[in-house]
């Protein structure tokens, strides 16, 4: 069976033109198609580029300013125009390419939300993000301007176990939407905890990503209380190549192991025998301290070791560009494993090729509040299942891993990314009218 | 025989399920207000080959409600859309109805002699010109819905039918969100010449310092309000 990726524009509604265009446009003409006010094509996401030396990524000329700083003469590239499909058999925003910023929403649900609540309140997520991800003006949007330019937005539903509960949709919840297990190294901290219901937003202009918030934390309020948020940046978009591994605040070179293409859809997506979770996924959040006042204490030649992978470029320290496979069994002079024991990414591989998760993480970095760094990672994997392919890895991790030196899990929770849907339903529809 | 054709709308569709259906009436069922109305089958995706497209009838896109409770004493709410005449000739909508509603009303927004905004019905319907738009939005013109009959909750769908000069009707799909502008106080009063329903700005302070007071229309006010 084909699926329709959530970044296909075959099932892309036809443009449309937003209030104000139709206002500035003044007249229109029937049995005229797409209009061009205000309406860009749909773009795929930006595919992953093989980095290329900064000496070949640039066309312009270099002048002198005043200032004596060089500056590019080079048109600008927008991208406020882009946007990614939210219509399909899958949502976006998960294995679309990440975005420059994440803002990930959780909430709680009303005890009293009911099938009928669950419907109305998913019913007005979908239109609102279908409306937010094509740039044109939700319905009760009272700042639409603010959502011209959705620079490739993305908004991912999920629900926790609770909301298919409170909706009386007990028989739906899938056996791997349970807690995770409690680890020797998380510290957990309540803030951070299990919700009802999660949407993730995600886009390269963060003025776009918050209007996404406001509208639809406005829009779900009758049903819906705002629980935690988490922010989250990768580098800027076009500061370096699309496709370039991120780095964590700790200097790692972060993702590289990364499944993708057909790889990244069979780890994510669940299979037909998941019956009407089908083309739905897990999400796995973990919100990562990073201890960067006594990671200031280590070598560079520790932290590398700790990792298994150089600073520099991401490369295991067996090879010499970043997507070299790693070589587990070479050992130096001395016999000892060139990539030791206990480095993360030693600890991460898994022998059973079922193991895998796709990771979708975001720096944070909220300043000093206590005088200690307040920095991190919003970790986000996503996986067909938890308990088979996320339990045992994080096991492992939980077990020995060098980095849990520096790092302390304090927010922990799973939820469930519901099925796409097509133009005329409803994220969930399938589960929820399914009774 | 009954029939109906639903317009894709090409260059204005808006998104699924808050696409405002058109059908044109011969015969037509409508569906009670609060039900759950399906978009027509031929889905709005679906283009419509131009030389079938309707040409006698406003299209409409973008429509919504603002939900409302039945516990106040005038339960009574607006719906706003966007409206779109792709004829050669002007069109009005002289009357509109729903099941929701007791009375349905096409409003307008006016200054008075004190220099309050007031709400009234249109005088002789809202006209759309001739490969013109309006827009019914919160503040501006809009279609009222008094004595509620059920309660409007975010999440469904409404259906309203407007009435147009040239005797067509056509019904708008339109889907129930929540808002917290639109907090005029509807005052419903009977005006004299011409029988139609009034509502003033009520007691909502956000709401007196956007558009003036009622009933204490100060110079300060009076001065503000006109310099719009």
């Amino acid at each position: 069976m084909t699926h329709t990726p959530p970044t296909d524009t075959s099932c892309e509604p036809a443009p449309k033109v937003s209030r104000r265009a139709l206002l500035r446009s003044g007249a229109l003409i029937a049995g005229t198609t797409a209009v061009g006010i205000g309406v860009g094509a749909v773009t795929q996401p930006r595919a992953p580029q093989k980095p290329h030396s900064p000496d070949h990524e640039f066309n312009g000329q270099l002048v002198e300013t005043q200032s004596g700083t060089t500056q590019s003469t080079r048109e600008p590239t927008l991208f406020g125009h882009e946007k990614v499909a939210f219509y399909g058999d899958r949502q976006s925003g998960v294995t679309t390419p990440a975005q420059a910023h994440l803002l990930l929403a959780c909430f709680t649900v009303a005890d009293d939300l009911g099938i009928e609540g669950a419907r109305r309140l998913l019913t007005v997520v979908s239109a609102d993000i279908a409306d937010l991800t094509a740039g044109t003006q939700a319905l009760a949007d009272t700042e639409p301007e603010l959502g011209d330019h959705p620079s490739n937005l993305t908004v991912t539903v999920g629900v926790g176990w609770n909301f298919l509960h409170k909706a009386h949709l007990d028989d739906h919840i899938p056996g791997w939407l349970k807690p995770l297990p409690q680890y020797r190294i998380d510290q957990l901290e309540d803030q951070w905890g299990q919700g009802d219901l999660v949407v993730q937003i995600c886009g390269d202009d963060e003025v776009a990503v918050a209007h996404a918030r406001r509208v639809i934390t406005r829009q779900i309020k009758r049903w819906a209380t705002p629980l935690w948020v988490q922010r989250g940046f990768k580098g800027a978009r076009n500061a370096q190549p699309d496709g370039t591994t991120m780095r964590n605040l700790m200097g790692q070179v972060d993702g590289t192991a990364n499944p993708s293409g057909q790889h990244a859809d069979s780890v994510v997506w669940c299979p037909q025998d998941q019956g009407v979770w089908e083309n739905g996924s897990s999400m796995v959040v973990r919100r990562i301290a990073m201890n960067l006042d006594t990671w200031d204490n280590v070598d560079r030649v520790a932290r590398e070791d700790s990792l298994g992978r150089t600073l520099e470029t991401g490369a295991p320290l067996t090879g010499t560009k970043e997507h070299d496979e790693p070589d587990f069994e070479a050992t130096n002079a001395l016999g000892f494993p060139v990539i030791p024991s206990y480095s993360h990414i030693r600890r991460a591989r898994s022998d059973n090729s079922k193991e895998v998760i796709l990771r979708r993480a975001y720096n944070y970095d909220d300043g000093p509040l206590t005088g200690d760094s307040q920095s991190g990672l919003v970790f986000i994997s996503f996986q067909a299942d938890v308990v088979a392919q996320y339990l045992p890895l994080q096991r492992r991790l939980d077990q020995l891993d060098a980095l849990n030196e520096w790092t302390t899990p304090i927010g922990s929770a799973v939820f469930a990314i519901l099925p796409g849907c097509q133009p005329g339903g409803y994220l969930g529809q399938g589960i929820v009218e399914s009774t | 025989m009954s029939y109906h054709i639903s317009f894709a709308m090409p260059a204005h569709t808006r998104s699924a399920p808050q696409i405002a259906a058109v059908l044109l009436i011969g015969a037509l069922m409508i569906t009670g207000c609060g039900a759950q109305i399906n978009a027509p089958d031929a889905g709005p995706t679906t283009s419509l080959p131009a030389s079938t497209v309707d040409n006698t009838t406003l299209k409409v896109s973008g429509a919504w409600v603002k939900a409302m409770d039945l516990s106040s004493d005038h339960a009574m709410t607006a719906a706003f859309m966007e409206l779109t005449n792709p004829t050669e000739h002007d069109l009005t909508v002289t009357s509109a109805q729903c099941d929701c509603a007791s009375t349905v009303e096409i409003h307008e927004t006016v200054m008075d002699e004190s220099g309050s905004t007031v709400m009234q019905q249109i005088p002789g319907g809202l006209t759309v010109k001739a490969g013109e738009a309006r827009v019914l939005e919160p503040g501006k013109e809009h279609i009222m819905l008094m004595g509620l009959t059920k309660e409007v909750i975010a999440g469904d769908e409404v259906a309203i039918t407007l009435t147009l000069s040239n005797e067509n009707s056509l019904v708008v799909t339109a889907a129930v969100r929540d808002f917290d502008g639109a907090k005029e106080e509807y005052s419903h009063q009977e005006t004299t010449s011409t029988g139609s329903a009034q509502h003033t700005d009520g007691a909502d302070a956000q709401e007196h310092s956007r558009t003036g007071a009622v009933n204490s229309g100060t110079e300060a006010e009076h001065d503000s309000h006109s310099s719009h």
